[in-house]
C-alpha cells in the first residue's frame, strides 16, 4: 500500500462528512432564508411607482453584491465584537450569508419579474386583478421558469461559498478537508476526495434543476 | 353609460390626446378609425384607467374612471379590454385563462367558474379547445379565448384594441364573427379598428381621429359616403 494512505482512516472519512453536512445545513439556511428576503428586494426594485423602496432595495444589492463574502462574515464576526456587540458563530455566519443570498437572489427575482411581457400585467389589471393577484396568478407562473437556471448557478456557487465560515472556526467540508490533511499529511488525497464531495453534492442540483426546467417547459 | 369630456394626455412633451370628448350610450356600436399614431389606442387605454390622463375626465355608468386608483378595478370588472396582442396567461389552458378572474376578482366557487368559462368558451365556437393551452392555438383562436375571458366578468362595455391586426388575413373573420355577433346581442363597444368592411357593418357611429384630436364624427353611411374632413377623405381612400 502506498505510503499516503497509511494514516488515513475511516474516522477521517467520517469527518469529511462531517464537514460536508454543516456545508449542506449552512447552504439549506442561508438559501431559504436568503430567498425570503430576495422575494422582498425584488419587489421592491421593480415596484415602479415607489420610488424610495426601489432606491433602498438598489442600494442593498449594491453593498452585498459588490463586498466579498469573506469581508462581511469577517465584519459581522470580529467587526461587531469590537464595538461590543458579540454575535454568536451561528449568527455571525449565517447572517452575512443570508443577506449575500438575499442580494443576488434579490436580482434574480427582479430579472424574473421584469421578463413578464407589460402585456401580460395589462390582461390582469383590465380584469380588475390586485397587484397581488396578478403577482401570484400571472407574474409567478413564468417568473419562476425564469428564474431557475440562475438560481441553481447561484445555489452551486453558494455551495462552495459556504466554505468561507471557517474564519470564524466553523468546521465545514473545507476546513475539514484541511484539518485531516494537516493531521495526515495525504493532502492530495483528502482535497480529492473534498473536491468529489462538494461535486456529490452539486452535480444532483444541477440534474434536478435540468429535469424541473423540461417539467416546466411543456407549455412555453 | 361612458362618458370622456376634454380628454388630455401627455406623454412627456408629446401631447397624444388634445381635447377628447365623447360620448357612448348603452348598446351602442362605436368604431374608432384614424391613421397608426393617432391616438386612437390610447383612447382605449385612458377608459380602462391603463393610462393616466392630465387633464378633464372619463366616466364609466357615472363612475370616475382614475388610473392607479384602487377604485379603477372595480371600474375594470365591468369594462372587458381585448388587446392586439391576445395577451393570454401562457401557463393556463384556455378553460383557466378564462376562469381564473372569475375565480380569484369575482370570487366565483371554482366549480361555478369552470362552468361560466366553457359557456363562454363555446360562445365563441371553441369548446373542443378547453384544455389546449395559447402556444397550441392559432392567433385567431388565442383572440375568441381572450374575448370569451373579457365577456365572463359579464361587462357593461367591451374594448377592442385593434383586436385583428396582429391575425394572418385568413383568421380575422372568426373574429370579426365574433364581434359582430356579440354587436348584435346589444353589447355596447368601442372599437379601434383598420377593418372598414367591419365598421361599415357593425357601427352605429364612426369617429376618425387625427392628430389626438376628434376630427369627424357621425352616422357610419354618413362618414364613409360624405367625409367632410379632408384627412379623413384621403385616409378613406388610401385603405380602400
Amino acid at each position: 500500500m502506498p505510503e499516503i494512505f497509511i494514516a488515513f482512516s475511516y474516522k477521517d472519512v467520517l469527518f469529511l462528512l462531517q464537514g460536508a453536512l454543516v456545508t449542506v445545513a449552512l447552504c439549506a439556511m442561508a438559501f431559504s432564508c436568503g430567498l425570503v428576503v430576495a422575494l422582498a428586494i425584488g419587489l421592491m426594485r421593480t415596484a415602479r411607482r415607489l420610488r424610495p423602496l426601489q432606491w433602498v432595495a438598489g442600494a442593498y444589492v449594491e453593498v452585498f453584491r459588490g463586498t466579498p463574502l469573506l469581508m462581511q462574515i469577517f465584519i459581522a464576526y470580529f467587526g461587531l465584537s469590537i464595538l461590543g456587540l458579540n454575535l454568536p458563530r451561528f449568527v455571525a455566519v449565517s447572517v452575512p450569508l443570508i443577506l449575500f443570498t438575499g442580494a443576488f437572489m434579490g436580482e434574480i427575482v427582479r430579472a424574473g419579474i421584469e421578463a413578464i411581457p407589460r402585456g401580460q400585467w395589462e390582461a390582469g389589471w383590465s380584469l380588475g386583478m390586485t397587484y397581488g393577484q396578478l403577482m401570484r396568478y400571472v407574474v409567478a407562473p413564468t417568473a419562476v421558469r425564469i428564474m431557475i437556471p440562475p438560481s441553481v448557478g447561484f445555489l452551486v456557487q453558494l455551495v462552495k461559498g459556504t466554505s468561507l465560515a471557517y474564519v470564524v472556526g466553523y468546521v465545514e467540508l473545507t476546513r475539514a478537508g484541511y484539518i485531516i490533511s494537516q493531521s495526515t499529511y495525504a493532502t492530495m488525497l483528502v482535497f480529492t476526495l473534498v473536491g468529489a464531495i462538494y461535486f456529490g453534492i452539486n452535480y444532483p442540483l444541477s440534474l434536478a434543476s435540468q429535469r424541473l426546467e423540461v417539467r416546466l417547459k411543456r407549455h412555453a | 353609460m361612458l362618458r370622456l369630456e376634454d380628454v388630455h394626455k401627455w406623454f412627456g412633451n408629446l401631447h397624444v390626446l388634445k381635447g377628447i370628448s365623447l360620448t357612448v350610450s348603452r348598446g351602442e356600436v362605436v368604431v374608432i378609425i384614424g391613421r397608426s399614431g393617432s391616438g386612437k389606442s390610447t383612447i382605449l387605454r385612458c377608459i380602462n384607467g391603463l393610462e393616466p390622463i392630465q387633464r378633464g375626465w372619463i366616466t364609466v355608468d357615472g363612475e370616475v374612471v382614475e388610473a392607479h386608483s384602487r377604485h379603477v378595478r372595480k371600474i375594470r370588472e365591468e369594462v372587458g379590454f381585448v388587446f392586439q396582442s391576445f395577451n393570454l396567461f401562457p401557463y393556463y389552458t384556455a378553460r383557466e385563462n378564462v376562469s381564473l378572474a372569475l375565480k380569484i376578482v369575482k370570487k366565483l366557487p371554482p366549480a361555478q367558474a369552470r362552468e361560466v368559462a366553457e359557456e363562454m368558451l363555446a360562445w365563441v365556437g371553441l369548446s373542443d379547445k378547453l384544455e389546449a393551452y395559447p402556444d397550441r392555438l392559432s392567433g385567431g383562436q388565442q383572440q375568441r379565448v381572450a374575448i370569451a375571458r373579457a365577456l365572463a366578468m359579464n361587462p357593461k362595455l367591451m374594448l377592442f384594441d385593434e383586436v385583428t391586426s396582429a391575425l394572418d388575413p385568413e383568421l380575422v373573420g372568426e373574429v370579426l364573427k365574433v364581434m359582430q355577433d356579440l354587436a348584435e346581442g346589444g353589447m355596447t363597444m368601442v372599437v379601434v379598428t383598420h377593418e372598414m368592411g367591419f365598421a361599415r357593418r357593425v357601427a352605429d357611429r364612426v369617429l376618425f381621429i387625427h392628430e389626438g384630436q376628434i376630427a369627424e364624427e357621425g352616422p357610419t353611411e354618413q362618414v364613409f359616403t360624405a367625409p367632410q374632413n379632408e384627412n379623413l377623405r384621403t385616409f378613406i381612400q388610401s385603405i380602400l
